[in-house]
């Protein structure tokens, strides 16, 4: 791949495409998900976000250590983890990038999986630090 | 009397969530990581398992569902797994699992859906079950 497309590849990657009214200003943390996941129910969603903002920032730092280690098998059993927990509040944009990853990864090359890694990564963190906010809000 | 359910899976975090989400309907819910420890529990007798296809150790929740079955084959078990495969759920279906739920964003509405039903089956009495 010409260093263009690859450069064209990640401006498309990185680009936030989804800023519908159900995203409220948040570019990865869909409140629509997270309400229907947990019927508009408030102390369901109080415990949840609990349990996410308690999990997830290990998660996310076992997965960047499989990333920088270039261990496959780890990387696909954190990346799997890491799919169950964005599924609870992100829609569909992280949760597919994760699902192509996983299904291709025995078969890309390095440099395609640490660059799909490195994007995940940088949309989860973003993702955290919006549902962070969302909580700060529903105090 | 007190629920209880069993949530099987190897990622902690998803077990904490179906924790918060099942307690929330009054349920006492055991989570474990492995088949090992779930099968030294069963004697408790959970109204329903929650049972991942990943287990830790590299177990495949498939043996374990099989292994359930043989000891206690009559508590549900909701199948539950990261990826879209018709194959994993014909098998796990086959296998006497009762439902095949996929982890992505209807997860928690689809377990509780679930749980509802069985809940009200249960109230029926064994007539329930075939209505």
């Amino acid at each position: 791949m010409s260093n263009g497309y690859y450069n064209k590849a990640i401006t498309i990657m990185t680009t936030p495409i989804y800023n519908s009214p159900s995203f409220a200003g948040n570019v990865y943390f869909s409140r629509d998900t997270f309400v229907q996941q947990t019927m508009n129910e408030k102390d369901i969603q109080v415990a949840l976000l609990r349990d996410f903002l308690e999990f997830f920032p290990t998660l996310l730092r076992n997965t960047k250590t499989a990333v920088d280690q270039l261990d496959r098998k780890l990387l696909k059993h954190f990346m799997h983890q890491l799919k169950a927990s964005v599924a609870l509040f992100n829609g569909v944009p992280i949760y597919t990038l994760i699902n192509t990853l996983e299904n291709a990864i025995e078969n890309l090359g390095d440099r395609e999986v640490l660059m799909r890694s490195h994007i995940i990564l940088q949309k989860s963190e973003a993702l955290l630090s919006e549902v962070r906010k969302f909580q700060n809000e529903n105090k | 009397m007190e629920k209880t359910a069993f949530i099987v899976d190897d990622d902690e975090s998803y077990r904490q969530y179906i924790t918060t989400f099942l307690s929330h309907f009054k349920y006492n819910v055991k989570g474990y990581g492995n088949g090992k420890d779930c099968l030294a529990n069963l004697s408790l007798d959970p109204s329903f398992i929650i049972l991942d296809h990943n287990l830790e150790n590299d177990e495949d929740g498939l043996e374990l569902l099989r292994l359930i079955k043989t000891q206690k084959p009559s508590i549900p078990i909701i199948y539950l797994s990261g990826q879209q495969n018709v194959t994993k759920a014909v098998q796990a279906l086959k296998l006497g699992s009762m439902e095949y739920i996929e982890k992505n964003g209807g997860t928690l509405i689809h377990l509780k859906s679930i749980v509802e039903q069985f809940e009200g089956k249960k109230k029926k009495g064994i007539a329930g079950w075939f209505a």
